[in-house]
């Protein structure tokens, strides 16, 4: 009887510490996962719903996250994990949805209102082409656009700092140029 | 040419819409989590009792039939409801969602292995659950027949039963066989395409 009030105690402890831990995590990475959903699906209820998704990953694996690895890679892996099998399930939708910046204002004089509607179109086509990368392409770009280095990406995607520097080099170009030829308003 | 950092750039300043709460995220994940386990007691549940509503009623049935066809026809339903009901329980649950805390390689052969179980499982339906009731229907109505066609009083009215559930079993299968058998297939193979290590279908 004691043990097992014990063990309740324990598991209500964890609950409130990884409820704490959840939370600052989420926080913490929130302006990036809502940039990763955006790498998987258009429609914006889909967005949210795969940001809900990710943090219900994040909040099941969290008993199991003993440190081997860095929480940011850790961390990244679950979301892409995720997203990759959301995409999947989802029905195609139009590819011609707004994306969220058309909600955004944008600057009144005409100069400053065609650069950022051309910034927009640039970003765009960035998230577009990213999109359609197969998703092996797509998470090792993207984990490299947020800023992740070769052997953080080496660490979550089990695929080597040579073989990730290759693919960097190939992928780039393609959005390089895609992205060149969309701001020139092909 | 774009500058190094430019795509980087570019990534980062995308608008994301508001940013929301950790504890408001915390409650959603929660009621999220709550809801799907309610869905599937639920569902199980509404299942067990529809069993047992069809097991109760054939053995009343077969208490009170003379027929020797149309006894062994509830006899077998009722062991099919049965059967349905240790089936659910035994076998029926959703198995649990791989660790998304793994290789992107290693998390698809683990989904794909999900869906190679759910696929398996809704080809087996016939067997375990459409195909004993079935039977146990069929002869049913063939002891019914029997009796009518002895007495003289068969009509063509009398194919209307057994055409109407055959219609039901056939629509039943298809929904389990072809069309979530196919969403599946369609969904495993989207969820492969681009896979680091080539994996055979089911």
């Amino acid at each position: 009887m004691l043990a097992e009030a014990a063990g309740a105690n324990q598991t209500t402890t964890f609950r409130a510490a990884g409820s704490g831990r959840f939370c600052e995590l989420f926080e913490a990475y929130q302006p990036a996962m809502r940039r990763l959903v955006a790498a998987y699906v258009i429609n914006a209820a889909d967005r949210e719903d795969l940001l809900q998704d990710i943090a219900t990953g994040i909040w099941k694996s969290l008993p199991g996250f003993r440190g081997e690895s860095s929480e940011r890679t850790w961390i990244y892996r679950i979301a892409h994990n995720i997203a990759i099998r959301y995409a999947a399930g989802v029905r195609t939708r139009s590819a011609r949805e707004p994306m969220l910046e058309d909600t955004f204002d944008h600057p009144s004089s005409d100069a400053g209102a065609e650069a950022a509607l051309l910034l927009d179109e640039r970003r765009r086509i960035l998230v577009e082409s990213i999109r359609e990368l197969p998703p092996a392409d797509r998470q090792i770009v993207t984990l490299h656009l947020e800023g992740l280095s070769a052997a953080e990406i080496e660490e979550i995607t089990e695929i080597s700092q040579g073989a990730v520097a290759t693919r960097l080099t190939r992928i780039r170009q393609k959005l390089s140029e895609r992205v060149q030829a969309g701001g020139r308003g092909q | 040419m774009n500058r190094p950092d430019d795509l980087e750039q570019l990534w980062k300043t995308q608008p994301v819409g508001p940013a929301m709460e950790g504890e408001e995220m915390r409650k959603i994940v929660m009621t999220r989590i709550e809801k799907f386990d309610r869905v599937i007691r639920g569902r199980d549940i509404r299942e067990t009792i529809a069993a047992l509503v069809v097991a109760a009623f054939f053995t009343y049935a077969a208490w009170r039939q003379t027929n020797a066809l149309e006894l062994a026809g509830s006899v077998i339903i009722v062991a099919s409801a049965l059967w349905t009901i240790y089936y659910i329980w035994r076998h029926g649950t959703e198995p649990s969602d791989p660790n998304p805390d793994q290789t992107l390689a290693g998390y698809q052969r683990a989904l794909a292995r999900k869906y190679d179980h759910q696929i398996r499982l809704l080809r087996n339906v016939k067997f375990w659950y459409l195909a004993p009731m079935y039977v146990g229907l069929l002869f049913g109505s063939a002891g019914m027949l029997k009796e009518h066609a002895e007495k003289g009083t068969l009509k063509w009215q009398d194919a209307l039963g057994p055409l109407f559930y055959t219609l039901v079993f056939a629509a039943v299968w298809w929904l389990n066989e072809v069309h979530t058998v196919r969403k599946l297939q369609r969904m495993r193979t989207k969820l492969m395409a681009g896979a680091e290590e080539p994996e055979t279908s089911c």
